[in-house]
């Protein structure tokens, strides 16, 4: 075939049904379609997954995730940041998986230690050393030693927040 | 700050959703989707500053995008290689709590985490996000030419992907 648009690239045509074309680039791929059972066959097949994708529903975190995480990003930016941290990831996707979201353990793992020490500690004021602060401060290092955010220092709920 | 700019708690709040799609969408789990999330976050909260009033969620977008390419470059990984550490991954282990678990949405999910990172980053920022091909172009740092044809080939394959499943149509 020797047409005037055989040196049209087909992957003009996710970018026909995104808009992104110049007004003569697209008179180029409607001719194109025109003639071209072949490209058509293939628009058919962009639009569909293009269809499919745009139309699946928004994704929900699960339950209590926000509290913990909008309490986690208060938490870790009260430790003093350089310039340069703000660049580098404070979280890393690695492949051993401890728990559902690690700020979200730590930040259980401070709000246990909290609750342990207000049971098991009857008066902060009448035991030396003070345990319950010690538990407090040491709960959340404890849950992932040698993470950044294992610094975090236990912080309640933002309100508001439950989605 | 300039005016206009909501606080980052706004952000979370009216616009949380939409952040954890475009993270699960790139992660292809709910763990590293909320790892995602929570870094995204903070450089939201970081970068406020400096945010010009204009698509938030387009800048969201790129944030979470950005946080995910940086770790993918770093761990030089896939999410399904991720899996085998831990059988229960197979499959997110605490389904959304109001997600309806539509047999569509699972494959569609499925199918995009079969498609290498260089063809999935574009078209979930393009599908999910709704950038422009000049704004994926500008996040993942290739030419805008390579983002229209690596759309339309992850289109391609996602379709492909989901014929082999047996779907056909949304």
């Amino acid at each position: 075939m020797t047409d005037a648009h055989e040196f049209l690239a087909t992957d003009m045509l996710s970018a026909y049904l995104d808009g992104e074309l110049t007004d003569t680039e697209r008179a180029e791929v409607e001719a194109r379609l025109a003639e071209s059972p072949e490209w058509r066959a293939e628009l058919d097949e962009v639009r569909g997954a293009r269809t499919m994708l745009r139309s699946v529903a928004q994704r929900d975190a699960p339950e209590g995730f926000w509290d913990a995480v909008l309490a986690g990003v208060v938490a870790a930016d009260d430790s003093p940041v350089d310039a340069e941290e703000t660049a580098a990831p404070v979280v890393s996707l690695d492949g051993k998986r401890r728990g559902p979201g690690r700020w979200i353990a730590t930040a259980f793992a401070a709000a246990a230690a909290v609750a342990l020490a207000v049971i098991i500690v009857p008066s902060r004021d009448s035991v030396r050393p003070d345990v319950a602060a010690v538990v407090v401060q040491h709960g959340a290092q404890g849950s992932d030693h040698g993470d950044p955010i294992g610094t975090i220092t236990p912080v309640g709920p933002l309100a508001g927040f439950r989605r | 700050m300039a005016e206009g700019v909501p606080t980052w708690e706004e952000i979370a709040r009216d616009h949380g959703r939409f952040l954890y799609s475009v993270a699960y969408r790139l992660a292809g789990n709910d763990d590293d989707a909320q790892d995602l999330v929570q870094e995204s976050l903070l450089r939201i909260r970081r970068g406020l500053e400096r945010y010009e009033p204009g698509s938030l969620e387009g800048w969201m977008a790129r944030i979470v995008t950005n946080v995910f390419l940086d770790e993918v470059r770093r761990k030089k990984r896939r999410p399904v290689d991720a899996l085998p550490d831990d059988p229960g991954r197979v499959l997110p282990p605490s389904p959304a709590a109001d997600e309806v678990q539509t047999g569509l949405s699972d494959e569609i999910q499925r199918a995009l985490g079969e498609l290498p990172d260089d063809f999935r980053v574009p078209v979930v920022l393009c599908d999910v996000s709704d950038l422009s091909y000049e704004q994926i172009a500008e996040t993942t740092g290739v030419p805008i030419g390579t983002v229209r044809s690596r759309i339309h080939r992850g289109r391609r394959m996602l379709r492909a992907q989901l014929a082999a499943a047996g779907v056909t149509g949304p």
